[in-house]
C-alpha cells in the first residue's frame, strides 16, 4: 500500500496533509500519534471508509476509490477497537464473515472458505472455542476472534485501528506477538496504538505524527533521527529508548533510581 | 447439538402452524360442525352460509394472519439488524404509524375507497408513509449515533404521525373516520379470498426478496464499518433493507392496519428457539414464528366464538410485553445482547 500526495481530513479542516507513505509488507508498521492528531482519520482514508480530500491511496499500483467493495475486502483487511454486536453467533460463523468477499451470494461457504477459517482460528489460538458463542469469549479472546476474521479475509494489507486498547497487558502482548507472526507471512501489518511498548516489542518501523504537525513521519529504530522522532509526538512525554517506551517528562521522584 | 435443536423447534413450529390453522378454520361466531367445515374445504354438499363463512370468511382470515405474521417479523428482524437494535421493530420505529398516516391520507382527505383503484390507493400511502419514516431514521441515525436516541426518535415519529392522523380524523367526514377506526383496530380479516392470490404474492415474493440479505445482514451484525470491510455495499444493502423492510410493514399495514408487537418479538422468539443470530438460519425461523404467532394471534381473537371477535391489536401487547420484560430482564444472559 503506498500513498500518493495524499491529504486526508473533513471538509474545510485538513487533518494531514502531502502524504508520500509506504508500508512494508512482511512487517508490522505502528503508527502513534496524541489523541486527536488524526490517526483514525488517515486509518479510515486508507481503508477507504472516508473520502480523501486530495491524493490517492493505492494498493498494488491501484486508487483505491477504482475498486470495487468485494474487490477492496480482497485486498485489504480491518479491526477495529470497540467491542462489536454478533454476541449471538458461534466464533467460526464470526470469523467465516471474513470469508465474505469470496463466498457466493448466499455465503455458503467452499472447503477452501472452511478451511481458511480453521487455519485462521488456528493461527490465533482458538481453535478449542470455535463453536462457542462469541458472547462466551473474553475481551481478548473477543479481538483475537476480529483478528482471525482479518486473517481469514486473506487479504495482502491488514489496518488496526487500537486493537489493544481495552486489553489487559498479557492480551496485548499476545495481540501484538500474532501480529508478527501474520506480517512475517508477508502480510502488510499496520496498526495505530498508543501502547507503544509492547508495539516496538515486535517491530521497528513507526509513522509518527508529531504532536500538532500534519505529517506523517516514517522511522526506523535503527535511525539516527529515531529518538527525536518519537520525541515530537507527545507534548508531556519524552521517549526513553533504553525501555521502548515514554516516560512523563517530570520525574516525580516516586521511583529510586537504580545505577 | 444445535442442529437437533433446530430440527426440533422447525418441527414444533410447523405444528403449530397446522394447529392454528386448523384451530381457525373450526372457531368462530357461527357453530359449524367440524365435519361440516371439511366438507366446505372439499367442496362437498352443505349450507351456503356455512360455505360462506368457511371459504370468505375463515380461510382467508388465517391465510391472511399466517402471511402478516411472516412479513411483520421478518420486518422486525430487518429493522433490528439494520439499526442494531435489538427493540426496533416496524410498530415502535413508527413505520407502521407512517403507514398508517399515509393510509389515513387516502382514507380520510382524498375521500375513501372504492373498488380495486381504492385498494391500491391505500397499499400506495401504507408505503410512501412507511418509507418515510423509515428514511427519516436512517438520516437521524448516520447524526444521532446512540441506538437509543434513533428508537426515541423513532418513538416520536409515531407520535407526530398520529397527530397528523388526528387532525385528519378532524376534518373528514363521519362515515369515513368509523372506517379509518375499523382498520386501524387491526384485523386480519379485510383480505377476501379473491383478494388472497394478491395478497400472498406481494408478501412471498418481498419476503422471498430478504432472503437475498442473509450475507449481509450477518456481516451487519459486526456494525456498519465491519461490514463494508467485509465488501458489503452499505448504501446498496441499507436502501434495499430500508426499501424491504418498508414495503412488507406497509403491504401488511394497508391490509391489516397497523398489527403492534409482532415484528418486535417474533425475531427475538426464534433467536431464543434456535439459538442464534446468524442470519442464515434465524431469516427462516423468522418467517415461521412470524407464521405461527400471526396464526395463534388469529384464533386467539375468533376464539370468544358467538361472543363475537376480539381485534387483533388486543391481543398482540398481551403476547408481545412479557416477551419483552422478560428479554430485557434477561438481556445479560442472553448470548445475542453481548
Amino acid at each position: 500500500m503506498t500513498t500518493e500526495n495524499l491529504t486526508v481530513g473533513y471538509g474545510a479542516r485538513v487533518v494531514l496533509s502531502n502524504l508520500d507513505l509506504r508500508l512494508e509488507s512482511g512487517r508490522v508498521t505502528v503508527l502513534i500519534g496524541a489523541n486527536g492528531s488524526g490517526k483514525s482519520t488517515l486509518l479510515r482514508t486508507l481503508t477507504g471508509h472516508q473520502p480523501a480530500l486530495s491524493g490517492n491511496v493505492l494498493l498494488d499500483g491501484t486508487p483505491i476509490t477504482s475498486l470495487k467493495p468485494a474487490e477492496l475486502a480482497r485486498r485489504l483487511s480491518l479491526v477495529l477497537t470497540d467491542r462489536t454486536g454478533g454476541g449471538g453467533l458461534r466464533v467460526k460463523e464470526l470469523v467465516a464473515v471474513g470469508r465474505h468477499p469470496y463466498s457466493g451470494f448466499m455465503g455458503r461457504l467452499s472447503e477452501t472458505d472452511r478451511q481458511a477459517v480453521e487455519h485462521a482460528l488456528e493461527a490465533v489460538g482458538l481453535s478449542h472455542k470455535s463453536d462457542d458463542f462469541v458472547s462466551s469469549l473474553s475481551d481478548g479472546e473477543r479481538q483475537k476472534a476480529m483478528i482471525a476474521r482479518a486473517v481469514a479475509q486473506d487479504t495482502a494489507v491488514m489496518v488496526l485501528d487500537e486493537p489493544t486498547s481495552f486489553l489487559d497487558v498479557s492480551a496485548r502482548f499476545e495481540i501484538m506477538e500474532l501480529l508478527s507472526r501474520i506480517a512475517s507471512a508477508g502480510k502488510s501489518v499496520l496498526l495505530s496504538t498508543h501502547d507503544i511498548a509492547s508495539a516496538l516489542a515486535v517491530t521497528d518501523t513507526v509513522w509518527a505524527v508529531p504532536y500538532k504537525g500534519t505529517e506523517v513521519r516514517a522511522v526506523k529504530a535503527s535511525d539516527p533521527d529515531f529518538s527525536s522522532v518519537m520525541d515530537s509526538v507527545y507534548p508531556s512525554a519524552r521517549f526513553d529508548i533504553e525501555i521502548s517506551d515514554y516516560r512523563p517528562l517530570k520525574d516525580f521522584g516516586f521511583h529510586e533510581k537504580n545505577s | 447439538m444445535n442442529r437437533s435443536r433446530s430440527i426440533f423447534s422447525i418441527a414444533f413450529l410447523t405444528l403449530m402452524i397446522v394447529f392454528v390453522f386448523a384451530g381457525c378454520l373450526f372457531t368462530g361466531a357461527a357453530d359449524i360442525p367440524a365435519d361440516d367445515v371439511l366438507r366446505a374445504l372439499t367442496g362437498g354438499e352443505i349450507r351456503p352460509s356455512w360455505r360462506y363463512i368457511v371459504m370468505e370468511t375463515r380461510l382467508p382470515a388465517v391465510l391472511t394472519a399466517l402471511l402478516s405474521g411472516a412479513a411483520l417479523a421478518v420486518a422486525g428482524l430487518q429493522l433490528q439488524t439494520l439499526f442494531s437494535n435489538p427493540l426496533a421493530g416496524p410498530s415502535i420505529l413508527g413505520v407502521s404509524t407512517g403507514a398508517s398516516l399515509g393510509v389515513a391520507v387516502v382514507m380520510l382527505a382524498l375521500g375513501g375507497v372504492a373498488g380495486a383503484g381504492g385498494q391500491l390507493a391505500v397499499l400506495a400511502g401504507a408505503l410512501a408513509g412507511a418509507v418515510l419514516v423509515i428514511a427519516a431514521l436512517l438520516g437521524m441515525a448516520s447524526t444521532v449515533r446512540s441506538a437509543t436516541m434513533v428508537l426515541i426518535v423513532g418513538i416520536l415519529l409515531g407520535y407526530l404521525s398520529s397527530s397528523a392522523i388526528a387532525l385528519l380524523n378532524f376534518f373528514s367526514s363521519r362515515e369515513g373516520v368509523h372506517n379509518y377506526v375499523m382498520w386501524g383496530l387491526g384485523s386480519f380479516s379485510g383480505v377476501s379470498l379473491s383478494q388472497i392470490p394478491v395478497y400472498a404474492m406481494l408478501t412471498l415474493s418481498l419476503t422471498a426478496v430478504s432472503l437475498l440479505f442473509v450475507k449481509p445482514m450477518n456481516a451487519l451484525l459486526l456494525g456498519e464499518r465491519y461490514a463494508m470491510s467485509a465488501g458489503v455495499n452499505i448504501r446498496m444493502v441499507r436502501n434495499g433493507l430500508l426499501l424491504v423492510s418498508g414495503a412488507l410493514t406497509a403491504v401488511v399495514t394497508a391490509w391489516c392496519g397497523p398489527i403492534a408487537f409482532i415484528g418486535l418479538i417474533v425475531p427475538h422468539i426464534s433467536r431464543l428457539a434456535f439459538r442464534t443470530s446468524n442470519h442464515r438460519i434465524l431469516l427462516p425461523a423468522t418467517i415461521l414464528t412470524g407464521a405461527a404467532v400471526g396464526g395463534l394471534c388469529q384464533w386467539i381473537s375468533v376464539s370468544p366464538g358467538e361472543w363475537g371477535i376480539l381485534p387483533v391489536n388486543a391481543i398482540t401487547p398481551v403476547i408481545g410485553v412479557p416477551i419483552i420484560i422478560y428479554i430485557i430482564i434477561k438481556r445479560r444472559s442472553i448470548a445475542y445482547f453481548n
